[in-house]
């Protein structure tokens, strides 16, 4: 019998099964999706992007023998997005390093809002980060050991860092009405974390995003800012732009190292050539999470055959850049030299304003502001 | 070791929940896009949906821990639009005449799979519909009173997704799609049971399913496409939504209005460059949507200057599966007749952490 199933055996007296909700993002979250959709490491790369609002001790229980209370660092930050009055909150536990093998069980967190309420809280991880008991729980959380275990890289992590999150309205006993919204997340308000039983409420003051005075210079590209994106300005035409997995083969299954595919951005350019007839112009290229600017270069197909399998003449014509600046706004410079349409450098923004279903970029209360006000940004 | 995570996370009882809300789930052993429209999944799928087993169970009482009550757990496996691929529910019944202020326990579910790996099983949540607020985020508890005011009265039956949970620590070994639709054993453990209180045997997809006929077009079907055979045209799919005029309750999610942004870029006649767009509104759940192709000719590069749009016909875009449109034209007015053929994706891309497929069959495409 394998060793994991005795102690499966031996501890099932006080089983309960975990659900969640994996398969459908968070409609809900305070904050802009796309303002996570970067590795951990990304958003601690450049300081005036992130502050440090606190730092102090928190009593955590460990959830597996021995039995013990210990004391871990908790540190907060906010990170600014690059939306405008938006920020992360970030919660970081550094664990003890003297003791082997303890799993420590996450605190309850509760935001105090300004009127008294008390609201659950959950934690979110940034794709790509670690990846240790990453989300099946909805009804515990278990992080933290320091131990090595075979090969796995686990020696080194006494950090680990969460996105203070909204609890997906989706799961019981959360509504729209116990959630914050995102002017609520940005504004300054208290969070309680209740660790060990009997230690007292550790009360961080949670600063608002206002605290920044400038907005996050780039978004991470991503999925999220796949779709339908025109130039302000140019009169029908536009880009298709696809920001897609490369499934490996082989991927890899290391626990620090969670799956996170290589990137494809593909582009196809809808437009009209010199004298005014269409012209459409396509580009890829690859890159990583995290990545904020990306060049490919163009090509122009030529005397192709309309459903046929007569292969068109292709050739490289020109290159672009695109640099993430929101959601809603990317760079976009262009070399179209050789086609006689010279080179400059626009702006795209999406065209009305729409997400890819189920895969927005922004967060509900400025996708609704922005059909409120009809501006399409 | 990493089996304690696994053990530890039974054994606590925090109101802390982590939420992967961020980011898919990348190791659904079951098509994401096969459950993007639950709430209409009976309507869509109500004839390819079997019993697989149904046993009487008994579980604990929450009421009393001492005492045990009988529930009914059913197994059903429904249908995918993909071949071989079904996902597997999981429904809890309390018997008729059973006392309406009972709360059960729920059980321990875990795989019991050919090789003798015992993972343990995740009870996913649909993410609407009749499965909404179902049980309590901290006990995990089945029936009885309303919780906190806003469970459902009445209720009778509580059902879940069955699946593998993302990589995490206590992985063996990941549990990909074809062993999730192959036959395979479940157990289910009480409070307290030192042996499963019930095994059953999860009979494989193909030997009960057919695929579906239909698949909804959704968000996870955006992205870059081409028709076989064609070589160099291509077609963009957008399938977005419009937000909401005032905050939606979550039951209303899945009604969002979708609108579908359509480029296709081919040649004409002559061989010279052709662009076509498209656009239509439709509800979510539908499979199928036609709209008017418009050519869009004598523009200006980055200028304000309205180019000449005119008519140049229709198509019907369907949902088929993940990988497979089915795609009908109507170009006669440019001479370029009319058809019927499928899109398959561009090099197999799905839009990054919005995957339609599952990645057994996206790891199948790209291995030699």
């Amino acid at each position: 019998m394998k060793l994991r199933y005795i102690y499966l055996l031996a501890l099932l007296g006080s089983l309960e099964l975990p659900a969640y909700t994996n398969f459908i993002e968070n409609p809900y979250t305070p904050y802009p999706a796309s303002c996570i959709s970067a590795p951990e490491w990304w958003f601690f790369a450049n300081e005036p992007d992130w502050v440090k609002f606190h730092q102090g001790t928190i009593s955590l229980k460990s959830a597996t023998p021995p039995y013990v209370s210990r004391t871990a660092v908790v540190k907060a930050y906010r990170a600014v997005c690059a939306e405008e009055n938006r920020s992360l909150v970030w919660l970081q536990f550094t664990t003890p390093t003297d003791h082997e093998n303890i799993f420590y069980q996450a605190p309850e967190v509760r935001a105090r809002l300004a009127d008294g309420r008390s609201v659950l809280m959950s934690l979110s991880q940034a794709p790509g980060s670690w990846n240790l008991s990453a989300a099946p729980s909805a009804s515990a959380a278990i992080f933290g050991f320091n131990n090595c275990i075979g090969n796995n890289g686990y020696c080194s992590r006494v950090g680990w860092a969460f996105v203070l999150d909204n609890a997906n309205p989706l799961l019981p006993g959360i509504s729209t009405q116990t959630i914050l919204s995102s002017g609520q997340y940005n504004d300054g308000f208290q969070l309680e974390l209740k660790g060990q039983d009997f230690a007292p409420v550790h009360v961080i003051n949670v600063p608002p995003t206002n605290l920044f005075s400038h907005l996050a210079p780039r978004v991470p590209l991503s999925g999220r800012l796949s779709g339908s994106w025109v130039i302000e300005g140019a009169a029908d035409q536009g880009l298709a732009l696809s920001i897609a997995e490369i499934v490996s083969a082989e991927p890899a299954w290391l626990y620090e190292a969670p799956y996170a595919a290589a990137l494809k951005a593909t582009l196809t350019w809808y437009t009209f050539d010199s004298q005014g007839d269409m012209l459409w112009i396509s580009g890829s290229a690859d890159f990583s999470y995290g990545a904020t600017e990306i060049s490919m270069p163009l090509e122009l197909a030529s005397q192709g055959e309309f459903q046929g399998s007569q292969t068109a003449e292709r050739r490289i014509i020109g290159s672009v850049k695109i640099t993430g600046n929101n959601c809603n706004d990317l760079s976009f410079e262009y070399d179209l030299t050789e086609l006689g349409l010279g080179s400059g450098s626009e702006h795209l923004k999406r065209l009305f304003a729409l997400e890819t279903a189920g895969y927005t970029c922004r967060d509900l209360d400025a996708r609704m502001k922005s059909l409120q006000v009809g501006t399409g940004q | 070791m990493k089996h304690l995570i696994l053990l530890a996370t039974f054994l606590c009882h925090s109101a802390w929940a982590l939420d992967g809300s961020g980011v898919d789930n990348s190791f659904a052993n079951y098509p994401p896009g096969c459950i993007s429209i639950p709430e209409l999944q009976t309507r869509l799928y109500g004839n390819n949906i079997v019993k697989v087993f149904e046993e009487n169970l008994l579980l604990i009482d929450a009421n009393n821990t001492n005492q045990k009550r009988t529930a009914i757990v059913s197994g059903y496996r429904v249908g995918c639009a993909d071949a071989n691929r079904s996902v597997v529910w999981i429904a809890f019944s309390i018997p008729q005449g059973s006392d309406p202020e009972t709360r059960y326990i729920m059980p321990l579910v875990s795989f019991k799979l050919a090789d003798g790996y015992r993972p343990y099983a995740t009870l996913s949540r649909e993410p609407d519909g009749p499965t909404f607020f179902q049980h309590e985020l901290v006990d995990q508890m089945l029936g009885g009173p309303a919780n906190n005011g806003i469970d459902f009265m009445g209720r009778k039956t509580w059902i879940y997704i069955l699946e593998y949970p993302p990589a995490t620590a206590y992985w063996d070994r990941p549990m990909l799609a074809d062993e999730y639709n192959s036959s395979f054993g479940l157990q289910f453990y009480t409070q307290k049971s030192i042996k499963p209180t019930k095994e059953v045997q999860v009979p494989a997809t193909a030997s009960v399913l057919s695929p579906n006929p239909d698949f909804p077009l959704n968000g996870r079907l955006s992205g870059q496409w081409i028709t076989e055979g064609a070589a160099d045209p291509g077609f963009h799919i957008s399938i977005s939504e419009l937000p909401p005029a005032s905050k939606p309750e979550p039951d209303q999610i899945a009604s969002t209005p979708l609108l579908l942004f359509f480029y296709w870029h081919t040649f004409g006649l002559n061989g010279e460059q052709l662009w076509l767009t498209g656009a239509a509104i439709f509800q979510s759940g539908d499979s199928q949507v036609t709209f008017s192709l418009l050519e869009v000719n004598k523009g200006e590069f980055l200028g304000s200057k309205p180019a000449d749009r005119r008519l140049a016909g229709a198509a019907v875009l369907t949902g088929l599966n993940c990988n497979d449109l089915g795609f009908d034209y109507d170009l006669q007015a440019l001479g370029l007749g009319s058809g019927s053929t499928h899109l398959r994706r561009h090099l197999a891309l799905e839009t990054a952490g919005h995957a339609c497929r599952d990645l057994n069959t996206r790891i199948s495409e790209v291995a030699p």
